[in-house]
This record gives C-alpha cells, structure tokens and sequence, in this order.
C-alpha cells in the first residue's frame, strides 16, 4: 500500500514536472487544444477584468500575445488592431494579451498599453498577464504570437500574422487573415502553423 | 654708403599702402581657408571613421543553406551559429559571452556565424555594432568572413536551424563537421554555456577520430535544448 502511495506520488511528480516544463517553453500548446487558463481574468486597458472566456466568440476566439516596446510587435501593431476590430465583427472573440514584465522595458507597462489602445484606435481588449502564467501556460515564446481556436475552441492556428513585419504594402502571404477566413468559414486552416523571428517574451521571473 | 633696407620693412618702401591692404586681404584669406580647411578635413575624419567601423566586418547577405555550406567547406570541427538583431537587447548582451566562447576555442578549430536578423537598411549598423563588440574581445576583424545579414524569409531560417525553434532572438546552434546540428540554445546563453557544450564536442570529436569513428558525431540524443527561459 505504501509503495504504491510512492508509486502514484511520484507519477504525479513526473507530470507536474513535464506539464513545467511545457509551459516554461519547450513548445507552444498542439493544435487542437483548448485555451488554457481560460477564466483567469486580467487587467484590460480600460481598467475592467477580463478573461479568455468572457470574449470567446461564435465562430472562434484570437488570443495574441504582443507588447509595445518589440520592434516586430510595433511593426504589425495596426495590422494586429485592424485585424482585431474587423474580426471581431465577424463572430472572432479577440484579446491582445501583454505577459511582458515592464521592469525590464517600463515601454511594456500598462499606461503605455492604454495609449497604444487609443492610438491605434484599438476596440478589442488589450489585457495585462501580471505574472506571465498564462502566457507560460500556452507555451507562447515571442511577441506577436497568435492563437486562433475554432468554434468548438480548439487550437486551430498559430504562429505569425503574416511575412512582413515591417511593410504592410510589400505583404505576399497573410496568414493570420487566411486562418481567421477558414475559421469563420468552418473549415480547417490550410496553413496551421506559421513562424516568424521575433522579440522573447520577457517574462515575469517571480512566479 | 647706402644702409641696406631691413628686408623686413620692405612694407615701409613707397606704395606700402598698398602693399598692406593686399596683406591684410591675404591675411584673412588665410585664415579663412585655414578655417575651411580644418573644418573639412574634421568632416573627412568623421566620415572615414564610419566607414571604417561600417566596413569591419561587411555583412553579407546569405541564404543559411550558403551559410552552412561554407562552414562544411571550412571544415572547422565545429560551427557556432548565432542569430542576432541590433534592436535586440539579449542579443547584444550576450554577444561579450559568445564572443569570448570563440576566442577560448578558436584555436581548436571553432567556427563563429553570426547571423543577422536586422533589416537590410540596418546592415552598416549591425556590422558596426558587430565590429564593435569584436575590437572589445580582441577579435579584430576576425569574424568579417563569417557575419553574414539573413537572406532567407523567417520560417525557413528558423526551420532549417531548429524546427523546435519559436523564432525569438536570440538563438545560438552548434553545427560538427559534418554539418549535423548538435545543440540548440534557444535562449540567451553565457560563456559557460557554451564553452562547457564546446569542451564536450571537441573531446568527443577527438576520441571518436582516436577510434577511428566517424568523427565523435553525436547521435540524435545529443541534441538537447535549452530549457532555460532567461528574459
């Protein structure tokens, strides 16, 4: 009976180290998954509390992990608010999501974010992750990074919005808009997964 | 006897009056072109040093598969490949770690690539920044042949480097002769690091050539990466 107490203890030890180290960056959540964390609620800039799940739409949900001081964050910023505000027209839950720590660019804090917000005439929430677990919890890495989930909230796309972060008028391939069409549409994105290089996240380090 | 005339008073000759508005007119001619001079040749200085420091190391642009293919041809026992932008902050920290992990292992044949994800009309500054933090690791112009400005578009590169690989900068690989990747930091790494990772690869290299092998390369269990997420 004792051994198998230890046996059971230990299991449980394994999992909560590999679910760790999933999060702490070894790899992103797999398509098909579910938003994790989804009811934790987080400081918009319009100072409410808002959670993954009060903005989940009818045809599917946008979580984008992004920053104001990252040069490729700051290259697609009015892409990423357009994208927002005109999807979320379209039954698409969006949330932009900021797991930076400003105490290491105070350019990520939250009064900057709220004068991102405006500037860019942003209608879609744009929420502060106070301690980075849920970005830990998605295994994002990067800023921008995108998570699109279906309607039946599974990870359906992920990755970058499109293949030029610094010109919008030189833009060949748009991913993000392409995923986000299949999606409204019902159907399965032809290209999941998309890469670009970008700014770490920089995470909180106390928790 | 005629006193000779102090040749320095010539200006009190007849028609000296002359003579000096034509001094004083040259006088401040001078001084003007002195002037001029002096400022165009500080604008010369000025310009020279940047293109010196523009010019050390000149950055390449180069598809990675050219990239490694040279690295192959060098045959260096082992590449570093490092991919860096100026406007990342834990890249240029990094860069006096890295760099002094190269110099420590230079002798033994390490090969250093540093890879720029800059913009093509940031190139001038990459390689100043990049020749910069060489002169202060004693490097010199050192790694002009191995800095290179990607070429390639992002999921490419990052695929090719380490599919595993989200595409945050910095990333570090290590590459053995024959070009089979051995160890991915998709972090910022630190002097340690790297040398302990380099220690072990070229002890490895040594024994697997002592045995007749085939060169130490590692196996697919060699390939680790860094689970370590520094900000």
């Amino acid at each position: 009976m004792k051994r198998a107490r230890i046996s059971i203890a230990l299991s449980l030890a394994v999992m909560l180290a590999a679910a760790a180290a999933a999060a702490e960056g070894t790899g992103a959540i797999a398509l098909g998954s579910k938003a994790p964390m989804a009811t934790t609620k987080m400081k918009n800039v319009d100072g409410k509390m808002v959670s993954i799940t009060d903005i989940t739409g009818k045809a599917g949900t946008l979580v984008i992990f992004t920053c104001n001081h990252c040069p490729f964050a700051k290259g697609w910023e009015q892409r990423i608010a357009d994208i927002g505000n005109s999807y979320s027209k379209k039954g698409i839950g969006v949330i932009l999501i900021n797991a930076n720590d400003p105490a290491k660019y105070s350019e990520d804090g939250w009064t900057e974010m709220q004068a991102r917000a405006q500037a860019r005439g942003l209608q879609i929430p744009y929420v502060v992750d106070e301690t980075s677990a849920v970005a830990r919890a998605f295994g994002a890495s990067v800023t921008p990074e995108a998570f699109l989930f279906d309607r039946a909230g599974k990870l359906a796309y992920h990755g970058t919005v499109d293949d030029n972060h610094q010109d919008a008028g030189k833009v060949q391939k748009r991913f993000l808009t392409d995923a986000l069409d299949a999606v409204v549409a019902g159907k399965p994105p032809a290209l999941p997964e998309t890469k670009s290089l970008g700014c770490g996240i920089k995470f909180h380090s106390n928790s | 006897m005629a006193v000779p005339t102090e040749p320095h008073m010539w200006w009190r000759d007849a028609g000296a009056g002359r003579w000096r508005g034509a001094m004083r007119f040259a006088i401040a001619l001078g001084i003007v072109v002195c002037f001029l001079l002096c400022f165009l040749a500080r604008g010369e200085d000025t310009r020279a040093a940047s293109e010196a420091s523009g010019a050390a190391p000149a950055l390449r642009s180069a598809p990675l598969a050219t990239i490694l293919a040279e690295a192959k041809a060098s045959r260096a026992p082992l590449v570093l490949v490092n991919v860096w932008a100026t406007w990342c902050d834990p890249c240029r920290e990094e860069l006096p770690d890295l760099l002094r992990a190269y110099r420590e292992h230079r002798a033994a044949g390490l090969r250093l690539v540093m890879i720029s994800a800059d913009d093509p009309d940031a190139r001038a500054h990459a390689a100043a920044v990049l020749a910069s933090a060489a002169g202060r690791a004693g490097l010199g112009r050192e790694l002009e042949a191995t800095a290179y400005l990607k070429d390639d578009d992002d999921m490419t590169l990052i695929d090719a480097l380490d599919p595993r690989w989200s595409g945050a900068l910095p990333a570090t690989f290590l590459f053995d002769a024959a070009g089979r990747r051995v160890r991915s930091w998709l972090a910022p790494i630190t002097f340690s690091d790297v040398d302990a990772e380099v220690r072990r690869q070229l002890t490895k290299t040594s024994g697997g050539a002592k045995r007749g092998g085939a060169g130490g390369a590692p196996g697919a269990d060699d390939f680790r990466t860094s689970q370590r997420r520094k900000p």
